[in-house]
C-alpha cells in the first residue's frame, strides 16, 4: 500500500458506520472461521504469536462440506494443541471441555493435554473408560452420559474424544445424544482412528447382536490428527491402522496405489516421513468419499466401498467374540486378502498379481494374510453364518465389495455361497498338505 | 485312425488312458546292444511325477515302469521294447455334469465335433497321464543319443515374470521343483503361483529346451525338417500353443545382417559367432546348441465360473471343483525334453541310414592337422 494513499473505507468521521455495515454483511462468513484471535488489547507482536501458535503445527487440512451438517476441517500436523485450544475456544464461549478417553491414552497423554489446554485458558474435566472394544457398549455409554449429566454439562461444553476408534465412536455417540447434541472434537491417537474412524461422522456402540448396531451420523466440529501421538503407540497398534491404509490405497488407485506399490518391500511404518505421506493420502481419499456420500446412501458406491474386506473382518471379529485376540486391523488385513480372492474367483478381477502385491504390503508390516495365521478356529460354515448378521446385508443376499482393479471397486449384491466356501476352504487349507485338491 | 505313433526309424507308439488300468508305449527301431533296464528309465519318470512340488497337481502317481519286451540280459535286442506303467491313482470320481457340459478351454466340444461322442472320464487319451509313456520312451532315446548329447529343459517364464538374461544356472534348474534356472526368481514365482492358486485361476508359462552336443547334419530339407519334427512333437504335448527356435518370433524385428550367424573355423571345427538360428538351418542341425522354446496355456480347469453350453444347447456356467494345477507348464518341461530326445534319436538313425554316418560330413580336420603340422615344423625349424 502506498503511504500517501487515501483509504476511502476509513474516511474520517464515517469509520464506525462503514465498519458496522460491513460487519453485518460479512459476519456470517467470519463465523465460519475455524479460529478467532482477539486483537483489541495486545500488540501486533502478540497477535502474530497467537497466530503462529495455532498454525505452526498444521501441515495440511481437509475441509468437509456435508450438506445438512456443519462444515468442518480435518487438521493434520504435529503439536496441534495450540490449534485445538483455539478451536475449543471457538466452540465453547465458556472455554469448557470434557475429555473422554481410555486408561491407556490417559496414562500417556491426558495430563500433558490438560495442562496445555489450561495454559491456553481452557478448563477441562475428563471421563476415563476401560480400553478395548468392550467399552463400545450400551452399559459404558450410559455411564458416560450419566457422568456428563453429573458434571453438569451444557450445550456450550465441548466434548473432546481423545483416543482410538472405540473412544471416538463412544464419545461421538455421547455427544450426539447428550442434550440432543454437544459440540464435539475428535482427537484420534491411534493410526487406525487417524486414517479411518475419526473422519466421516459415524458414531455408535455395539449391541450383543452385532457391531455398530446403535449409532448416529454426527459430524465433529473438527478433527485434529496430531501425528505426535503415534510415537506413544505400540508397534502392533501401528500395524493395526496400516491395514486400513492398504485398503484405502487399493480403493483409491491412481497416485496413492502407485506410491504404495513403490514401497513394497520397504517399511512404511518405520519411516515417519513416509508414514505421514501415507496418512495424508488416506485422509485425502477418505474425506473425498465421505463428502460425496456422507450418509452411506449410495448402495453401489460411495462409503459402501470403504467396507472392502470388512464383511470378512466383521465375521472374524464376531468369531473371536470381541475378546481382543484379533485386532480390527488384523481382521481387515485377512479380510482384504479374502475379498481379493473372492474378486478373483468370481472373475471380477483377473490379476492374481494384485493378490501378490497386497500380500507383500501387508506381510511387510507383519500383518496376517490368511485365516490360518489368526489365533482362531473357524470354518467356512461358521464365517458364512456370520455374514448374515452383517449390517451391509440387504434382504437375504450378502453384499460384497470386490475389486476389479486398483481404484475400481464394485458392490456385488449376491456372491454365491459356493465361491465363498471355496475361498475360505482354500485359505484354511495348508498349502503344503496333499489333501487340498 | 492311427494317430498314436511318431518317428520313422525310432518309432514310438503310446497307449492307455488316465482311468484305465495302465498306460505305456512301444518303442520300435531301437538299435540292439544298448545297455537298458528299468533303472535307466525310472529316474526320468520320477522327475516328471506330479507331487514334486505344491504347485503341480498332488495326485499320488507312483509311475513304476516295467519292461515287457525287447531287453535281454540288460541289453536292447533290437526288437520292440514294450514299457508299461500301472495307474495306481485311478480314484473313482464323481464326473457329475462333465458328460453333459462343454468345459471352456477343454477339447470336450471339439471331441464331440469330431467323434460325436466322448469318454468323459478324466481327459482320456489327452490326459496329462499319457505323458508318462512319452517320458519313458524319451529315456530310451537318450540312451540311443549317448552321453555326449545333453538335453536340458527349464521353465523360463510364468505369467509375465521371465528369468533374467544374465542370472541363469541351467544345472540348478533340474534341482528345483519349478525347473527355474534363475534362483532369485523362484520366490517370486512361488508367490505368483500361490496367489493364482488362491484366485482359483491358472497361469501360462514358457519352457525352453537346449540341446548341446548334437552334431551338424541331422534332419532333412522340406518334409523331414528337424525343426519341423521337433515342433510337431512339442505341439503334441497337452496345452502347448506355440513353438519357436532360436530367436523365434523375434526374427521379425531383425535385419538380415543382425540375424546372420557368422561362420569361422576353430581347430578345424565349424563354429558360429552367434546362434539366432537356434542350431538349425534349412531343417538340418548346425552343431550349435538347438534352442527350442514353447508356450503353454494356463490350465483350463479353473474355479472361476465361465459361461458355456450344455449338450442340449442350454446355457450354463462351468467351474471346476477340487484339485487343479495353477500352472500346467511346470509339468511340461520333462515331457518336452523326452519328446525332443525321441525326435533326435530318430533323426540320428535316419542320418546314419541315409548318409552312413552319425556325425557331420563336413570336416576341416585335414586342414587343421596340416596347419598344426606346419606350425610344429616351423617351431622345430627355429
Amino acid at each position: 500500500m502506498k503511504k500517501d494513499a487515501v483509504r476511502p473505507l476509513l474516511e474520517y468521521g464515517k469509520e464506525y458506520e462503514t465498519l458496522s455495515s460491513l460487519l453485518e454483511v460479512r459476519e456470517s462468513a467470519f463465523l465460519e472461521a475455524d479460529f478467532i484471535i482477539e486483537s483489541d488489547t495486545d500488540g501486533e507482536q502478540a497477535v502474530a504469536r497467537s497466530i503462529s501458535k495455532i498454525v505452526s503445527g498444521i501441515m495440511t487440512s481437509f475441509r468437509l462440506c456435508i450438506p445438512g451438517a456443519s462444515e468442518h476441517c480435518v487438521f493434520v500436523g504435529n503439536a496441534l494443541t495450540g490449534a485445538l485450544a483455539a478451536k475449543i475456544a471457538r466452540m465453547s464461549r465458556t472455554r469448557r471441555s470434557v475429555i473422554i478417553t481410555d486408561q491407556n491414552v490417559a496414562s500417556t497423554c491426558l495430563n500433558a493435554l490438560i495442562q496445555q489446554l489450561q495454559h491456553h485458558g481452557i478448563s477441562s474435566q475428563n471421563i476415563i473408560v476401560s480400553p478395548g472394544e468392550s467399552s463400545k457398549s450400551i452399559e459404558v455409554y450410559s455411564s458416560v452420559v450419566k457422568t456428563l449429566a453429573e458434571l453438569g454439562v451444557d450445550r456450550d461444553t465441548c466434548i473432546v474424544g481423545l483416543g482410538g476408534g472405540v473412544v471416538g465412536d463412544l464419545a461421538g455417540f455421547a455427544s450426539a445424544t447428550m442434550l440432543r447434541g454437544l459440540p464435539f472434537i475428535q482427537v484420534p491417537t491411534s493410526l487406525l482412528s487417524m486414517v479411518d474412524s475419526s473422519v466421516g461422522g459415524k458414531t455408535g456402540v455395539n449391541l450383543v447382536e452385532s457391531k455398530n448396531l446403535l449409532g448416529a451420523f454426527y459430524s465433529p466440529g473438527a478433527v485434529f490428527v496430531d501425528i505426535d501421538y503415534l510415537s506413544t503407540l505400540p508397534v502392533r497398534e501401528l500395524q493395526n491402522g496400516y491395514a486400513e491404509i492398504v485398503k484405502s490405497g487399493l480403493l483409491a488407485g491412481g497416485d496413492f496405489w502407485t506410491w504404495m506399490t513403490e514401497h513394497i518391500g520397504k517399511s512404511i511404518l518405520q519411516e515417519p516421513e513416509i508414514l505421514k505421506k501415507a496418512i495424508l493420502f488416506s485422509l485425502q481419499y477418505k474425506t473425498n468419499v465421505v463428502v460425496n456420500d456422507p450418509f452411506e446412501r449410495d448402495r453401489h458406491g460411495g462409503r459402501m466401498l470403504l467396507n472392502l474386506g470388512h464383511t470378512f473382518a466383521h465375521a472374524i471379529e464376531a468369531e473371536t467374540h470381541y475378546d481382543g485376540s484379533v485386532l480390527h486391523g488384523e481382521a481387515v488385513s485377512v479380510g482384504l486378502m479374502l475379498a481379493l480372492q473372492v474378486s478373483l474367483q468370481t472373475g471380477v478381477c483377473s490379476q492374481p498379481g494384485l493378490l501378490v502385491d497386497v500380500e507383500n504390503l501387508l506381510k511387510k508390516e507383519n500383518l496376517p494374510t490368511s485365516l490360518r495365521e489368526l489365533p482362531l478356529r473357524t470354518s467356512s460354515h461358521a464365517l458364512i453364518g456370520r455374514f448374515k448378521n452383517d449390517k451391509k446385508k440387504s434382504g437375504d443376499a450378502v453384499r460384497f465389495v470386490l475389486m476389479r482393479r486398483p481404484g475400481h471397486a464394485v458392490v456385488i449384491d449376491e456372491v454365491s455361497q459356493k465361491i465363498l466356501r471355496s475361498v475360505i476352504e482354500l485359505d484354511l487349507a495348508d498349502p503344503l498338505s496333499n489333501s487340498e485338491r | 485312425m492311427s494317430h498314436n505313433t511318431f518317428g520313422h526309424l525310432f518309432r514310438v507308439t503310446t497307449w492307455g488312458e488316465s482311468h484305465g488300468p495302465a498306460i505305456g508305449c512301444i518303442v520300435d527301431g531301437c538299435p540292439p546292444g544298448l545297455a537298458m533296464s528299468a533303472e535307466v528309465i525310472q529316474p526320468w519318470l520320477n522327475k516328471r511325477r506330479p507331487g514334486q512340488s505344491r504347485y503341480t497337481s498332488q495326485r499320488k502317481e507312483l509311475d513304476h515302469v516295467e519292461i515287457l519286451s525287447g531287453v535281454f540280459e540288460g541289453s536292447t535286442t533290437g526288437t520292440p521294447i514294450a514299457l508299461v506303467v500301472q495307474n495306481s491313482d485311478q480314484r473313482s470320481k464323481d464326473y457329475g455334469n462333465l458328460a453333459s457340459t462343454y468345459r471352456p478351454g477343454h477339447a470336450d466340444i471339439t471331441y464331440d465335433m469330431k467323434y460325436g461322442f466322448r469318454d468323459f472320464r478324466g481327459g482320456g487319451r489327452s490326459s496329462a497321464r499319457e505323458t508318462a509313456a512319452r517320458v519313458a520312451a524319451g529315456a530310451i532315446a537318450r540312451t540311443v543319443l549317448g552321453d555326449s548329447i545333453r538335453i536340458q529343459g527349464a521353465l523360463i517364464q510364468i505369467g509375465d515374470l521371465r528369468v533374467s538374461h544374465t542370472e541363469q544356472d541351467w544345472d540348478a534348474a533340474g534341482s528345483n521343483s519349478l525347473f527355474c534356472p534363475d534362483k532369485a526368481l523362484v520366490p517370486r514365482w512361488e508367490e505368483l503361483l500361490d496367489a493364482t492358486r488362491r484366485a482359483g485361476s491358472s497361469i501360462g508359462a514358457i519352457g525352453e529346451v537346449r540341446v548341446t552336443g548334437a552334431p551338424g547334419g541331422w534332419g532333412a530339407p522340406l518334409y523331414g525338417k528337424l525343426d519341423g519334427d521337433i515342433a510337431a512333437a512339442i505341439i503334441s504335448i497337452n496345452a502347448v500353443k506355440g513353438v519357436e527356435f532360436g530367436d523365434g518370433f523375434k526374427v521379425a524385428q531383425l535385419t538380415g545382417f543382425e540375424n546372420a550367424d557368422a561362420i569361422y573355423l576353430e581347430n578345424g571345427e565349424v563354429r558360429f559367432r552367434s546362434n539366432h538360428a537356434g542350431g538349425i538351418l534349412g531343417g538340418i542341425s548346425t552343431g550349435s546348441d538347438i534352442i527350442v522354446r514353447f508356450a503353454v496355456k494356463p490350465t483350463s480347469s479353473i474355479l472361476i465360473p465361465t459361461s458355456s453350453i450344455k449338450k442340449t444347447g442350454d446355457p450354463t456356467n462351468v467351474s471346476t471343483t477340487g484339485r487343479h494345477d495353477p500352472c500346467v507348464g511346470i509339468r511340461a518341461i520333462p515331457v518336452a525334453e523326452a519328446m525332443i530326445a525321441c525326435v533326435l534319436a530318430d533323426h540320428k538313425l535316419r542320418h546314419r541310414a541315409q548318409s552312413g554316418h552319425g556325425e557331420s560330413l563336413l570336416s576341416f580336420q585335414n586342414l587343421f592337422e596340416q596347419e598344426t603340422n606346419n606350425e610344429q615344423y616351423r617351431a622345430e625349424g627355429t
